[in-house]
C-alpha cells in the first residue's frame, strides 16, 4: 500500500494505492495520526485502491472516529468497484459520505 | 441524456413484509423486475448512461443488471445515505450528472409508456424545460433542482403509478397483463393467443389454458388444471392436477396442490396473499402449497463435512483437554460457567459453556492457545445447534439482537472470522459478520479454521 498526501483548501486528501488489508491497516492508522495534526477534514480517494478487506475498512472507520473526535470528518471519493462492494456488504456507506469525484468531495467541506 | 434511478429502502418497506427474501426493488411486475422496465424505457429514449443510487446494498441489483450490456446501455452504481436529499444525491454524483440532460426516477413507480408509440415522448423531452413532477424529474444540462419548474405528474411527458402497497402491486400486475401488455416488452418462449410461456413448460393432459397468462421457465401444469385468465407464473412452478388458478401471481419455486381453486391471490412459497385486501395466510400443509426447497441437499452435504472435521478435532484435542480437566473443573466451580447466546437469526437462545468470566492467567492462556475453551462447544456442532465455522457467537444483549436481525443470515460457529482478525474493531461489530456472509465458502471456512487453530487471537 502507498499513501499519497495532499492538502487543498484546508482539506487533507489521502490517495490510497494498492491493498488495504490486515497487514497494511496499522500503517494507515499511524500515517493518519500524523496527517491529522495538520487538519481535521479529509477526503480519502479510493480510485487506485485494488483491494480492501474488513480490517482495512476497520482502519478507515478508526480514522473517521479520530477525525470526528477532532471535530472533522472523512469523505470518500472515486470509489472503484471492489472497495464499493466491501462498503456495501459491511453497510459502511451508512457512516460515510461518498462522492463520485474528488473535487466535489473537497468542495463539500466548504 | 442520462438517467439517475434512486431506490430508497423506505419506499419498498411494504415489500419486506410480504416477500422477505426478495431484494425490495427487484420485485417482479408481471414477468420482470421493476428496474428492467426503467432500463427498457431508457433504451427507447436512447439514454445510454444509467446510474442506480441506493441507500441499501445494491449487490442483488448489480448481479441482475450487471453493466447493462444486455440492453446496450452502460449502468453504474453508487451508494447514498438514507437521509440524503435529492440535492445531496446530485452533488454526490456530480461527475455523472454534470454537463448533460438528466432524467431522474425517484421512488418505486411504474412508468406508463407505449413502446410502439414512443416518438411523442422523445420529442416532448426535446422541447421541454427542466421540470419536477414528483417522482419523475428532468434537468437540462447545467440547471439545478431549485430552478426546475414544479409540474403535476399529469403534465409530465409520461404518467406513472406509485406502487405503495400489495394491493396496488396486484392491481398493476393484473392491469398490465389484461389491458396493457402490448405497451411493454414481454418476452416469451412460446407466444400464442396471449399465452406467453417460458422454456421447458410441461402441459399435462386436458389442461385448459385461458389467456392472458404468462409463465416463466420450468413450469408444469399437471392434468386437468385450468390456468388463466390473468395468471402470472414465475420459474420452477408446479400446479398439481385438477387445480384452477385465475387472476393470480404465482412466485418462483412454488408448488400448488391438487384439486384447489386459487383466485385473486399471490402465492409466495407457503404464503397466500389476497390481491384485493392484502391479507396473508401461512399454509402449513405442504400438500396444499409450499416453497420448493433448493438448498436442502447442499446444506446436508455442508453439515456432513463440518461434522467430519468436528470429529477430527474432538479426537485431536481429547488428550490435552483431559490434561487440563481438573483446572477446568476448578474454574467451573469458581466462576459462572454457562452464558446465554443467540444461536439462530430468529433470536433463539441457548446456554453455552464459556470461559469469558475466568480472569486472565497462565493456565487460561494455555487453555486458549490450544483452543480447549472451544472443546465443549464442538459437541453442539454434532447436535446441529452450531456450525464448526460460522458467525461470531453473540451473547444475549439487545444490541446483538438488533445486529443479528440486520444481518442477511446468522449461523454462529465454534470458530469464526472475527476471532481470527487481529484488529480492534469493536464499535462496528457487523463489519466482520457482513464480510463473512458475503465471502463465505468452503475454502474460506477452511482458511478460518486453520487460522483459528494455529494463529488465533489470544
Amino acid at each position: 500500500m502507498n499513501i499519497e498526501y495532499q492538502k487543498q483548501n484546508d482539506v487533507g486528501i489521502l490517495i490510497i494505492h494498492g491493498r488495504l488489508d490486515a497487514y497494511n491497516a496499522p500503517t494507515l492508522k499511524t500515517q493518519f495520526q500524523e496527517y491529522s495534526k495538520d487538519t481535521a477534514n479529509f477526503v480519502f480517494d479510493l480510485h487506485n485502491l485494488d483491494f480492501l478487506d474488513s480490517t482495512g475498512l476497520g482502519s478507515i472507520v478508526a480514522c473517521l472516529k479520530a477525525a470526528s473526535e477532532a471535530g472533522g470528518d472523512i469523505r470518500i471519493a472515486n470509489m472503484s468497484e471492489k472497495p464499493r462492494l466491501v462498503f456495501q456488504i459491511t453497510r459502511a456507506y451508512k457512516i460515510f459520505e461518498i462522492y463520485d469525484d474528488l473535487e466535489t468531495a473537497v468542495a463539500s467541506f466548504s | 441524456m442520462k438517467c439517475l434511478i434512486l431506490a430508497r429502502e423506505a419506499n419498498y418497506a411494504w415489500v419486506k413484509n410480504y416477500f422477505p427474501d426478495i431484494t425490495a426493488c427487484l420485485l417482479k411486475v408481471v414477468n420482470k423486475p421493476l428496474p428492467e422496465f426503467y432500463i427498457d424505457l431508457c433504451s427507447l429514449l436512447k439514454i445510454e448512461e444509467i446510474r442506480f443510487v441506493t441507500d441499501f446494498s445494491s449487490q442483488e441489483i448489480e448481479k441482475l443488471l450487471e453493466n447493462g450490456d444486455r440492453w446496450g446501455v452502460h449502468i453504474t452504481y453508487n451508494l447514498a445515505r438514507e437521509e440524503d436529499t435529492i440535492d445531496k444525491i446530485l452533488l454526490k454524483n456530480n461527475s455523472f450528472c454534470r454537463d448533460c440532460d438528466l432524467l431522474i426516477i425517484d421512488d418505486s413507480i411504474f412508468i406508463n409508456y407505449d413502446k410502439d408509440n414512443i416518438e411523442p415522448v422523445i420529442s416532448a423531452f426535446e422541447n421541454t424545460d427542466s421540470f419536477d413532477a414528483g417522482c419523475i424529474k428532468f434537468l437540462k444540462a447545467g440547471v439545478s433542482m431549485k430552478d426546475a419548474q414544479v409540474i403535476t405528474p399529469q403534465d409530465a411527458p409520461f404518467s406513472y403509478s406509485r406502487i405503495t402497497g400489495i394491493v396496488e402491486y396486484y392491481n398493476l400486475s393484473m392491469d398490465i397483463l389484461s389491458k396493457l401488455k402490448h405497451c411493454f416488452v414481454l418476452p416469451g418462449y412460446i407466444h400464442e393467443r396471449d399465452a406467453f410461456l417460458g422454456s421447458n413448460t410441461e402441459i399435462g393432459r386436458g389442461v385448459n389454458i385461458e389467456p392472458p397468462i404468462l409463465a416463466g421457465d420450468n413450469v408444469r401444469f399437471r392434468e386437468l388444471t385450468k390456468v388463466g385468465p390473468n395468471a402470472v407464473f414465475g420459474d420452477n412452478v408446479l400446479i398439481d392436477s385438477q387445480t384452477t388458478v385465475e387472476n393470480c401471481i404465482i412466485y418462483d419455486y412454488t408448488y400448488i396442490g391438487s384439486e384447489l381453486e386459487v383466485n385473486k391471490m399471490i402465492a409466495y412459497k407457503n404464503h397466500l396473499i389476497s390481491g384485493t385486501t392484502g391479507e396473508m395466510i401461512k399454509i402449513t400443509n405442504d400438500f396444499l402449497i409450499s416453497g420448493v426447497e433448493r438448498r436442502i441437499i447442499l446444506s446436508f452435504m455442508e453439515r456432513l463435512v463440518q461434522s467430519f472435521f468436528t470429529a477430527i478435532l474432538i479426537v485431536l484435542l481429547f488428550i490435552p483437554y483431559m490434561c487440563m480437566y481438573l483446572i477446568k473443573l476448578y474454574w467451573e466451580a469458581k466462576y459462572p460457567y454457562k452464558k446465554e447466546y443467540f444461536i439462530k437469526k430468529n433470536g433463539k437462545i441457548a446456554k453455552l459453556p464459556t470461559m469469558s468470566q475466568v480472569p486472565d492467567s497462565f493456565f487460561k492462556r494455555v487453555f486458549t492457545f490450544f483452543n480447549l475453551d472451544r472443546y465443549s462447544l464442538l459437541f453442539f456442532v454434532w447436535r446441529g445447534q452450531l456450525r464448526l465455522v460460522g458467525n461470531k457467537l453473540l451473547d444475549v444483549q439487545p444490541k446483538h439482537l438488533m445486529l443479528i436481525k440486520d444481518l442477511p443470515d446468522y449461523q454462529p460457529g465454534v470458530f469464526n472470522y472475527a476471532d481470527t482478525m487481529h484488529d480492534d474493531i469493536s464499535d462496528y461489530d457487523g463489519m466482520h459478520e457482513g464480510f463473512y456472509y458475503a465471502y463465505q465458502s468452503f475454502g474460506m471456512d477452511m482458511k478460518i479454521l486453520f487460522r483459528a487453530l494455529f494463529k488465533r487471537k489470544s
